[in-house]
């Protein structure tokens, strides 16, 4: 995320500036209104921080928005510790978006700098509809996580890297078509439905992981699929935990890694941007249906996904709907029931592709 | 003799994080690949003093790597690092003896003040 930050006051502008540079955002520092003025012009940023003068506030916040070229920056004032009601509601009036106060106190700036996303999130669930008719099979589209997952997966990807991304809602147009990356295959128990997120990059992004996220431009291609697949492994877990808040329970797999197309129009793209503009990673979600196969216990394997709750003849829960089964609890499972009982199983798909 | 901690996870990155962050903090590391490769490593490695294990994992996943484990009469505290937020994953692993449960991507910090809570250095 690029951030200008305008304030004429040096040392609180360098202190908000190292608080800033600690949490890996990219910003401008300027003490000049013309020198922020032109940063902004040269480059829309996606925030503008901003000391509010005594007088004329409500001019400053009109004159940044009009150098902002994509009117899309979200402008967040300073002001001094005891603003009259009246400052505040006409910066607020002329188009600053949200104020904090001074003394700057880093933690509170920097999550006033959250809002922004949180914004973006809220709006878009506002397009979506928080009710599911559970008689009918579960709409993917509907599930507010999967349709902001570009946005919910650039928190903890950007902590991973340690570098603030932006997200951008289309597959990255600078990418070259080597590409490469990693899937992790999740499923709703007792749906017929699999939802794939993949994290993928090109030749130049695939340098940037084996040096950032290794710290070695020279390692080696497993060690870089490793890394790719650990990033699908954390984009699944927050769709995951997210999914859940909308009482929908995934199950994860094993992530694999993979050569990649360009993807399909039928699946949505998100690119993670660096402040710089530069594509590190693209998000690809694809929903698939996918028939469930009847197995007996004794060829259950590694990677199946149980379709509903496994008892024993006491009733007793071995294994419920929904668990991913790995070669230990297929082989005990297969022991405890035997060759005649038969269950209903989401098939391994991409359990045998990790090293494609 | 420095305090040994054994690291399991399926990804080398995280086993590299992980293990760095402890080895920067004056613990050796020995380091299993799933929860198989973890009974095999502590059969050479009983003096481990704390266990750091992802959840889902090939072949043994953490759950039942814990359960083995609890079976076998371990002492040894296991904190659970991975992405799964579901309470009752949690409530699971927590009934098999888990002592703490971290979530992804890893934090260098909370990693340190659990090693250092199941770890005392006075010991």
């Amino acid at each position: 995320m690029r951030i200008v930050l305008l304030d004429d006051k040096k040392l609180e502008r360098d202190a908000m500036m190292r608080a800033l540079a600690a949490a890996k955002y990219h910003a401008e520092g300027l003490g000049e209104e013309s020198a922020a003025l032109a940063a902004i012009a040269r480059e829309a940023p996606q925030v503008v921080v901003f000391s509010v003068p005594s007088k004329g506030g409500a001019d400053l916040v009109r004159r940044l928005r009009g150098a902002d070229a994509s009117s899309q920056a979200y402008l967040l004032a300073l002001f001094d510790a005891a603003p009259s009601s009246r400052d505040l509601a006409h910066v607020l009036e002329a188009g600053a978006h949200d104020f904090f106060r001074r003394p700057v106190v880093d933690v509170e700036f920097l999550e006033r700098l959250k809002a922004p996303s949180r914004l973006v999130r809220w709006a878009r669930s506002l397009a979506t509809p928080a009710v599911f008719d559970l008689s009918a099979p579960l709409q993917v589209s509907h599930l507010k996580a999967w349709a902001s997952l570009g946005e919910l997966v650039t928190s903890d990807l950007s902590e991973i890297a340690g570098e603030a991304f932006c997200t951008g809602n289309t597959w990255p147009a600078q990418f070259d078509n080597d590409l490469r990356g990693a899937t992790i295959q999740m499923s709703l128990a007792g749906e017929q439905l699999e939802l794939r997120v993949s994290i993928i990059v090109d030749a130049k992004a695939l340098s940037w992981v084996k040096s950032t996220l290794l710290g070695d431009p020279n390692a080696s291609a497993d060690a870089a699929d490793d890394a790719l697949r650990e990033l699908a492994n954390t984009a699944g877990g927050a769709l995951k935990r997210a999914a859940l808040a909308e009482n929908v329970s995934l199950t994860t797999g094993i992530p694999s890694t993979e050569k990649f197309t360009v993807p399909s129009a039928a699946c949505a793209c998100w690119s993670l941007l660096s402040g710089a503009g530069d594509c590190r990673l693209a998000v690809v979600g694809e929903a698939r249906q996918r028939a469930n196969e009847r197995v007996a216990a004794s060829q259950l394997s590694e990677g199946m996904v149980l379709a509903h709750d496994v008892r024993n003849e006491g009733g007793i829960l071995l294994a419920p709907a929904g668990s991913r089964l790995t070669s230990t609890s297929a082989a005990k499972l297969a022991k405890l029931l035997g060759a005649r009982f038969f269950l209903e199983v989401a098939p391994p798909a991409y359990a045998d592709r990790r090293t494609a | 003799m420095t305090n040994k901690v054994l690291v399991i996870d399926d990804s080398l990155m995280v086993r590299r994080q992980v293990g760095g962050t402890l080895k920067n903090l004056g613990y050796s590391v020995v380091e299993a690949v799933d929860g198989l490769d973890a009974l095999e490593k502590l059969e050479l490695n009983a003096d481990a003093r704390l266990i750091v294990c992802d959840v889902n994992m090939p072949r043994m996943n953490g759950l039942e790597f814990l359960e083995r484990l609890s079976a076998s009469g371990s002492k040894i505290p296991v904190v659970m690092l991975t992405t799964e937020g579901e309470p009752d994953l949690i409530q699971r692993a927590k009934a098999l003896g888990a002592k703490g449960w971290l979530l992804k991507p890893f934090k260098p910090e909370f990693l340190e003040a659990t090693a250092k809570k199941w770890i005392p250095a006075t010991t």
